[in-house]
C-alpha cells in the first residue's frame, strides 16, 4: 500500500493542477492580509489572532477548499479515464480496491499539506499585524484547522463517487459549485445552516471561536453525520470501481 | 509444446441491454502462435479482448488461460499477460521512464528492466522526455514496451498499428515477429490491416457480428484458398452464358464492379480467353486469382472488394 501511495504521489510531478491548488492555498491568507490591513489602517482597529485565523478559515471553508479539494479529488480519480491509462491501471497485479484506497490516502495527504500551507501562511499574515508570539496562536488554532480539514475530507467520497461514475472532471466540479451555493445559502439562514451538511465545517469554526450566534439552534451533528457519509460514499466508490466495465 | 492452449474461450458472450456485442464465441490460441483476431469495426474484437483481461465482465461463457479458469489466477493473471488495448494511455506529465517506473514498481520489477524494454522498442533517446510530446507512433511503441516490461508469456495487442504511418506499421510488425521468433511469446493481435496480419500471423480468427465466423491457419489459406478467374468483358451476360455452357464452369458470378468471377478451367485461362474472343466478346482483363486473407475476410464479413 505504501508503494502504491508513493506512486500516486509521483503522478503529481509537473502537474499544473497541483500548482493551481498550491496557488489556491494562498487565496485566503491574501484576502486576510488585505482585509486586516484595511481594517487596521482605515478603522484603527487592533488586529487579533482570532480574527485573522477565523477570517482565513471561513474563506477557505466557504469556497476555496470545496472547489480546490473537489478538483483534486476529480483529478486523482478521473485522470486515468480521460487519458486512457485506466486500462493499464486495472490490468496491474493489484486489486481495484487497493488502487482506490491508495488514491484516497493520497488525496488526504495532499489536502492536509494544502491545509497546513494555508494555515502557516495565515500565521505569517498575522505576524505582520500582531507582535505576540505566532507560535502560541499556531498551537491554539491548529487542532481546529486539522479538524475542519478532516471534515472537508470526509465529504470527498461524494466527489469520488460522482467522478468514478461519470468518468469526467466536470460533474464533481458542478457538485462542488452546488456545495458552495449551499454554504452561502446557509449564511443567510443561520438557524437551519448547520443542517446543510456541506456548511458544517464553517459552522464548527464559528462555534469553536465563539462566534456562533446564541439563541438559535445549535449544531445538531458533526461526526455523527460526516463519518457515515464518508464510509457510505467510499464503499459506493469501491463498488463502482469493482463492478464497472472499462 | 506447440499445441498447448494458452487461451481458450468457450461460448463467451457479452450482452448490452438487448444487444449481444459478443455471442457464443469459442476460440483457442496455442503456445507459440501469432493469432490474428480480425473483424470489422464493432464486430466485438475489443469487447472480447477486454473480457480476457478482466476489464469487462462476460454475460456468460468461460475463459481459460494457461490451462486454468481465469478466476483461479486472481490479479496474478496480469503477471503472465501483457496487453495494449486500442490507444495506449499514459500520464502525460511524466516521462516515458517514469510511466514505466510506475508499472515496474507495481510488478516488483528491477528498474534496469525499464532501460532494457525502452532500448528494445527504440525509445532510449526519448526515455527522459515527457509523454505529452510523444507522437502516436512513439506512444504505441511505449505501450508495447509497457506490455513487455514484466516479461509476460502471452501478449495481447489490440490494434497496435492504429494511427501509424507505413514505416511505423512495418516497425511494429517486425517487433512482433521478433518477439514471437526470438523470445517465443504467444501473441494475440487484433488489426484492421489484413496484409500486415497475413505477413505475421500463424492462424486467424474472423469475428463477425459477435461470433466466430471463420478460423483458419495462414498455411491453409495459401494451400487451399479458393482460386478463381477474374475477367472484364464488354458483354458480361453473354460471356457468363458461354462460360457456363461452352466451358462447363459452374460457379460464375457477376460482381458489382463489372468483373466476372469464375471457378473452373483454372489451368487453362488461355482457352477461356480464346472461346470468348472467338464468340465476339472483347476481353480487357483476365487474371488467375488465389484468394488472399483479405478476399476471405471480405467474403465472410459480407464486404465487397
Amino acid at each position: 500500500m505504501l508503494s502504491a501511495i508513493g506512486l500516486e504521489l509521483m503522478k503529481w510531478k509537473r502537474s499544473k493542477i497541483l500548482l493551481s491548488a498550491v496557488i489556491a492555498a494562498f487565496v485566503a491568507p491574501f484576502i486576510t492580509l488585505v482585509s486586516t490591513s484595511l481594517k487596521t489602517s482605515n478603522l484603527g482597529i487592533q488586529a487579533e489572532w482570532v480574527d485573522i485565523i477565523a477570517l482565513c478559515m471561513q474563506v477557505n471553508h466557504l469556497f476555496v477548499f470545496p472547489l480546490t479539494f473537489s478538483a483534486l479529488a476529480a483529478f486523482i480519480f478521473v485522470q486515468e479515464y480521460q487519458t486512457g491509462a485506466v486500462i493499464n491501471l486495472f490490468t496491474l497485479p493489484v486489486s481495484r480496491k487497493s488502487i482506490i484506497l491508495a488514491k484516497t490516502i493520497t488525496l488526504l495527504l495532499t489536502l492536509m499539506v494544502l491545509n497546513l500551507l494555508s494555515y502557516v501562511l495565515t500565521i505569517f499574515v498575522g505576524k505582520v499585524f500582531i507582535a505576540a508570539s505566532p507560535w502560541a496562536a499556531f498551537v491554539r488554532f491548529f487542532p481546529l484547522a486539522l479538524k475542519t480539514c478532516f471534515m472537508q475530507f470526509s465529504l470527498m467520497p461524494i466527489f469520488i463517487c460522482i467522478g468514478l461514475w461519470t468518468r469526467h472532471f466536470v460533474p464533481p466540479l458542478i457538485t462542488a459549485g452546488a456545495f458552495i451555493m449551499i454554504d452561502f445559502i446557509s449564511l443567510a439562514m443561520p438557524s437551519v445552516g448547520p443542517f446543510l451538511f456541506p456548511a458544517l465545517p464553517y459552522y464548527v469554526i464559528l462555534q469553536e471561536i465563539g462566534w456562533y450566534p446564541t439563541g438559535i439552534r445549535g449544531i445538531p451533528y458533526t461526526w455523527e453525520l460526516l463519518v457515515p457519509v464518508f464510509f457510505i460514499f467510499l464503499i459506493t466508490a469501491l463498488v463502482i470501481s469493482e463492478k464497472q466495465d472499462i | 509444446m506447440l499445441n498447448e492452449p494458452i487461451l481458450k474461450l468457450s461460448k463467451l458472450s457479452k450482452q448490452y441491454h438487448d444487444q449481444w456485442a459478443v455471442k457464443d464465441l469459442t476460440l483457442t490460441v496455442h503456445r507459440g502462435e501469432i493469432y490474428g483476431f480480425l473483424g470489422r469495426n464493432g464486430a466485438g474484437k475489443t469487447t472480447t479482448i477486454r473480457m480476457i483481461v478482466d476489464l469487462i465482465k462476460p454475460t456468460q461463457g468461460d475463459i481459460q488461460l494457461f490451462g486454468l479458469p481465469k478466476a483461479k489466477f486472481g490479479k496474478d493473471l496480469f503477471r503472465r499477460i501483457g496487453a495494449t488495448i486500442e490507444y495506449p494511455g499514459f500520464y502525460p506529465n511524466l516521462t516515458a521512464k517514469e510511466n514505466l517506473y510506475y508499472n515496474a514498481k507495481m510488478f516488483g520489477i528491477k528498474e534496469t528492466r525499464i532501460n532494457e524494454v525502452l532500448n528494445f522498442m527504440g525509445l532510449r533517446e526519448a526515455a527522459n522526455r515527457v509523454v505529452k510530446g510523444f507522437s502516436l507512433g512513439m506512444k504505441q511503441r511505449l505501450g508495447l514496451a509497457r506490455a513487455l516490461l514484466h516479461n509476460p508469456d502471452f501478449i495481447i495487442l489490440d490494434e497496435p498499428t492504429n494511427g501509424l504511418d507505413p514505416a511505423g506499421i512495418k516497425e511494429i510488425r517486425e517487433t512482433i515477429q521478433r518477439l514471437n521468433q526470438e523470445q517465443h511469446k504467444t501473441i494475440l493481435i487484433s488489426s484492421h490491416i489484413l496484409p500486415e496480419v497475413e505477413q505475421m500471423a500463424t492462424r486467424v480468427g474472423i469475428i463477425h457480428k459477435g461470433t466466430l465466423a471463420d478460423e483458419i491457419s495462414l498455411e491453409e489459406i495459401h494451400a487451399k484458398g479458393k482460386r478463381y478467374l477474374e475477367l472484364k468483358v464488354n458483354d458480361p451476360q453473354t460471356a457468363i452464358q458461354l462460360l457456363k455452357n461452352r466451358l462447363g464452369m459452374q460457379k460464375v458470378d457477376l460482381l458489382n464492379n463489372g468483373f466476372i468471377q469464375a471457378s473452373g478451367q483454372l489451368n487453362r485461362p488461355e482457352r477461356v480467353n480464346r472461346v470468348l474472343i472467338e464468340s465476339g466478346i472483347e476481353v480487357s482483363h483476365i487474371t488467375l486469382h488465389q484468394e488472399t486473407l483479405e478476399d476471405r475476410f471480405m467474403r465472410i464479413t459480407g464486404g465487397e472488394k
